[in-house]
């Protein structure tokens, strides 16, 4: 087959310098939604409802951002060289951690630290009274500790982003190989790092909704819904850009068979996870355990779970197991969106069910899809303006060439 | 065959095809287009490498490698789900029944129990699957090919590209095909031989053969059959790991002592394991007067000894826990002792000894609640819940315990029961290995408590508790 590397280039390689303002409409749009979202809890009196389904928002969001990072660090980790062509495109979604963290100082500023016990119930002081498992929990969920915490998660987070990304945009224009060589370094010590904070970012974020219950397992299975998400969301990227002519001869088949496949391996590795992490609460069936799947066995939430054990690992596992749907572009775009839905549907089973306040559940859900349609709106915006004015591949990356005449076997 | 060329057979080889040599892969690759193009099927290329485009060049068929393993890792699912609904979940009187047992509380039918087992069955035979479904596909393994009869053949291995075409395939003529072949740029064409097959072995070789085979077989079935027959004889093994060792055995001779034993006497001031219970009625809840003392413990016994110093005096143990071989005549007796006891030997207090307290209350209750309610049940009723279950399977087999508020067992004096707990009675197995003397008489204690709660009247509650009680209504 004909090798990509030197035939004339026909595709658009670099953004235009207004993306940045074109991303202005969605991301009017994605606050403004947050903003409808908040007034119509407010106004219905489902505040708590709003609260976890804004946290629904920003995890969704968040969750792709550390999935790109992932991406990133993986690859320059294990010097991949067929990702060279999607490699930028996971930089920039990297980057837009910075916005998630803005949303997420919202919930730090004007619940934790503001004393509202709407979302963590244990900011309210009377919780740790007379219960021996919470007395011993207090010094840790301390709101002070907490915030600090979720900032620090943060901040190593868009440290390694923007270093990842600096660097990457610096190797466009001089010493290449230089700026390949340290990434690589970099990648290293990041990874563990990496893997620490998210896990406790998780634990911290999502775990403590149920302050009694706790799960080793947790960590990791926030992280393969993410990587899962942020994969789906490559794919789906890479298509909506080749429709505008971006990245048409770059992208090739064999990049999207190579996402498809990591995608497939993720889906089975998160359906492996969210396994074992009930089956050993299950088999056990020890109290302070079990309560988290109790209360997950009540009203919608049964069919919520069996709909995500289908939807998330049974139907997608027999949907693109086949290598003619892997490298079929319109059907794995299809994939990824269903993808993208079936993460958002469990992050929801891990948050949503936590509303204490009395209420229809269907208010939540509503407001779960406002909230997060509008953080994608925001999300959206951030990333235009992240890639405005930059190459969408690393152009002068020594591995490229390779990349761009890969063929899978 | 004819009568007169009985040597003389040596078949004609079959032309397998012509094999043609390349320079590189890419020329492998045009040249492979071109052959197929030209309407040739039967084309096989060979290479140092997997070159990257040689499946589509081929026009090589889609493998139906993912098939087999997909059935076979759906037969796996299948296969492991079934086997353990029905081991577990189908339990009847016929052959080969599952056995529907309780594990952890769990429901027979648990779907998440089984699904390790049915995750493991799928990869293991899709992994079988897809390991010997490559092989079979590919023909492997085959002993020989012969293409590795022609010398050019040897750079495959190396640098060699070669593209072979089939003598089978409706197109081929050789002529013609080795000038086609040259024509699309081969730098040598060759043609190729099947293995010439078909030479007869002389008759006799079958014999010998045959024989060798079965002397073969001789001398495994000889030690099979030693193996698993009986006699008088030592037994024939081939490797004698652990039977011979240097040690001695029991009353033989040994040069090393100067009395000429090998089997050493205890020395002077041996105490023996398990020795020492002096006090009776807490170690065996008998009366210190009984005159069967000495068959449980702390009686003396000589043996005789050669060591120059008269007869050495040990102290045998009754008890079976440490029974060594010179203490299985005392046992034998402490086995016969409980038939023989007179009902006036067994103590009716507990032992001086002993505390009697509300910590030991609260022991006995734990103890008899871990060791004993299994089978007696909570109550002491005789319902616990392994004899429920024995029950329940109608095995015939399963004495159901006296109920420990029977008439025979409240009037037992106390070091009776003691001892029942230690020795064990009918099916039931002593406990004296697992709970200690005052764990024993702890167990004792609750028991008359439990006894007492199932023989009570009004009349025993204090005088103002009665009085609550008859204004209740």
């Amino acid at each position: 087959m004909a090798s990509l590397v030197n035939a004339d280039i026909t595709e658009i390689r670099q953004a235009s310098a207004g993306l940045a303002g074109a991303g202005f409409l969605p991301g009017a749009l994605g606050a403004a939604l947050l903003g409808g979202a908040a007034a119509i809890g407010f106004a219905m009196g489902s505040w708590e409802q709003f609260v976890h389904a804004y946290l629904l928002a920003v995890m969704y969001v968040t969750s792709l951002g550390v999935g790109g990072l992932f991406f990133v660090l993986a690859h320059h980790l294990t010097g991949g060289r067929w990702g060279t062509t999607v490699r930028r495109l996971a930089e920039i979604t990297a980057g837009t951690l910075a916005v998630s963290f803005a949303m997420y100082l919202l919930i730090l500023v004007l619940g934790v630290l503001a004393g509202s016990d709407a979302l963590y119930p244990w900011v309210n002081p009377d919780m740790f009274v007379g219960d021996q498992i919470m007395e011993s929990k207090r010094p840790y969920l301390d709101p002070t500790w907490f915030t600090i915490r979720s900032c620090v998660y943060y901040v190593i987070w868009i440290a390694m982003a923007w270093t990842m990304l600096g660097l990457s945009t610096r190797q466009d224009s001089s010493e290449p190989t230089k700026r390949a060589r340290a990434m690589q370094w970099y990648a290293g010590p990041m990874m563990p790092i990496f893997a620490l904070s998210l896990n406790f970012a998780s634990f911290d974020w999502m775990m403590t909704l149920e302050p009694h219950w706790f799960s080793t397992m947790f960590g990791v299975y926030f992280f393969a819904g993410s990587f899962e998400g942020f994969l789906a969301w490559l794919i789906l990227l890479c298509v909506v850009l080749q429709g505008r002519g971006v990245l048409t001869q770059s992208v090739t088949t064999e990049h999207y068979h190579d996402l498809a496949k990591l995608m497939f391996a993720f889906v089975v590795f998160w359906g492996y996870i969210a396994f074992s992490q009930y089956m050993l609460i299950w088999y056990a069936a020890i109290p302070e355990e079990t309560l988290w799947y109790d209360i997950r066995q009540h009203g919608v939430w049964p069919f919520w779970g069996l709909a995500l054990a289908a939807g998330h690992l049974l139907v997608p596992f027999l949907g693109f197991m086949s290598k003619a749907v892997r490298r079929n572009k319109q059907l794995m775009l299809f994939w990824a969106c269903w993808m993208l839905a079936m993460h958002w549907i469990d992050l929801a089973y891990v948050i949503l069910p936590q509303v204490r306040a009395e209420g229809s559940v269907a208010v939540t859900i509503v407001l779960g899809l406002i909230a997060t349609a509008g953080a994608l709106g925001v999300f959206l915006w951030a990333w235009m303006s992240g890639a405005a004015g930059k190459w969408l591949l690393p152009v002068q990356d020594p591995r490229l060439p390779i990349a761009l005449s890969y063929h899978n076997h | 065959m004819t009568d007169t060329a009985t040597t003389d057979v040596t078949p004609q080889p079959k032309r397998l095809g012509l094999l043609a040599q390349f320079a590189g892969p890419d020329e492998l690759i045009a040249a492979a287009e071109k052959v197929t193009d030209a309407g040739y099927q039967k084309v096989e290329a060979y290479s140092p490498f997997a070159v990257i485009g040689i499946d589509e060049a081929l026009k090589a068929k889609k493998t139906q490698l993912p098939w087999l393993v997909f059935c076979m890792g759906l037969t796996g699912c299948l296969v492991g789900i079934t086997m353990q609904c029905y081991m577990n979940g189908v339990e009847g009187s016929w052959w080969l029944s599952g056995y529907d047992y309780l594990i952890s509380g769990k429901p027979s039918f648990s779907i998440p129990a089984f699904i390790p087992v049915t995750f493991e069955l799928t990869i293991l035979l899709s992994a079988f699957g897809a390991f010997f479904g490559m092989l079979a596909f590919n023909q492997l393994p085959k002993l020989f090919n012969p293409l590795l009869r022609s010398d050019r053949f040897a750079e495959v291995t190396t640098d060699g590209f070669f593209l072979l075409v089939d003598a089978k395939d409706g197109k081929y003529a050789e002529a013609e095909t080795e000038a086609f072949l040259t024509s699309v740029g081969a730098t040598a064409v060759e043609t190729v031989d099947e293995v010439v097959t078909g030479y007869a072995l002389p008759a006799g070789i079958h014999l010998v053969g045959a024989s060798v085979a079965t002397a073969a077989l001789l001398v495994p079935l000889y030690l099979w059959m030693t193996s698993s027959t009986t006699t008088s004889l030592p037994r024939i093994t081939l490797f004698k790991d652990m039977e011979n060792q240097a040690k001695y055995k029991a009353q033989r001779p040994s040069t090393l002592f100067a009395d000429g034993r090998a089997a050493r006497p205890p020395i002077d001031g041996t105490v023996a394991r398990g020795s020492g219970k002096d006090d009776v009625e807490l170690y065996y809840g008998v009366k210190p007067e009984s005159n069967l003392v000495g068959a449980f413990g702390g009686g003396d016994l000589q043996f005789a000894s050669f060591n120059g110093d008269g007869p050495v005096k040990a102290t045998l143990v009754a008890e079976g826990d440490e029974a060594d071989s010179a203490a299985e005549p005392a046992e034998a007796a402490a086995d016969a002792a409980p038939a023989e006891m007179e009902e006036k030997d067994w103590v009716t207090e507990f032992p001086k000894s002993l505390k009697i307290s509300s910590q030991l209350m609260d022991r006995g209750q734990q103890r008899f609640n871990i060791h004993c309610a299994a089978c007696h049940g909570l109550t002491g009723a005789g319902d616990g819940l392994v004899t429920q279950r024995a029950l329940g399977l109608q095995q015939g087999t399963w004495v159901q315990p006296t109920s420990l508020h029977a008439e025979a067992v409240v009037t037992q004096p106390v070091g009776r029961i003691f001892n029942t707990i230690t020795n064990g009675i009918r099916k039931m197995p002593g406990y004296k290995e697992h709970i200690t003397p005052e764990d024993r008489w702890a167990i004792v204690l609750y028991l008359q408590a439990l006894q007492r709660s199932q023989n009570a009247s009004a009349d025993d509650l204090p005088a103002d508790k009665r009085r609550e009680l008859s204004t209740l209504k």
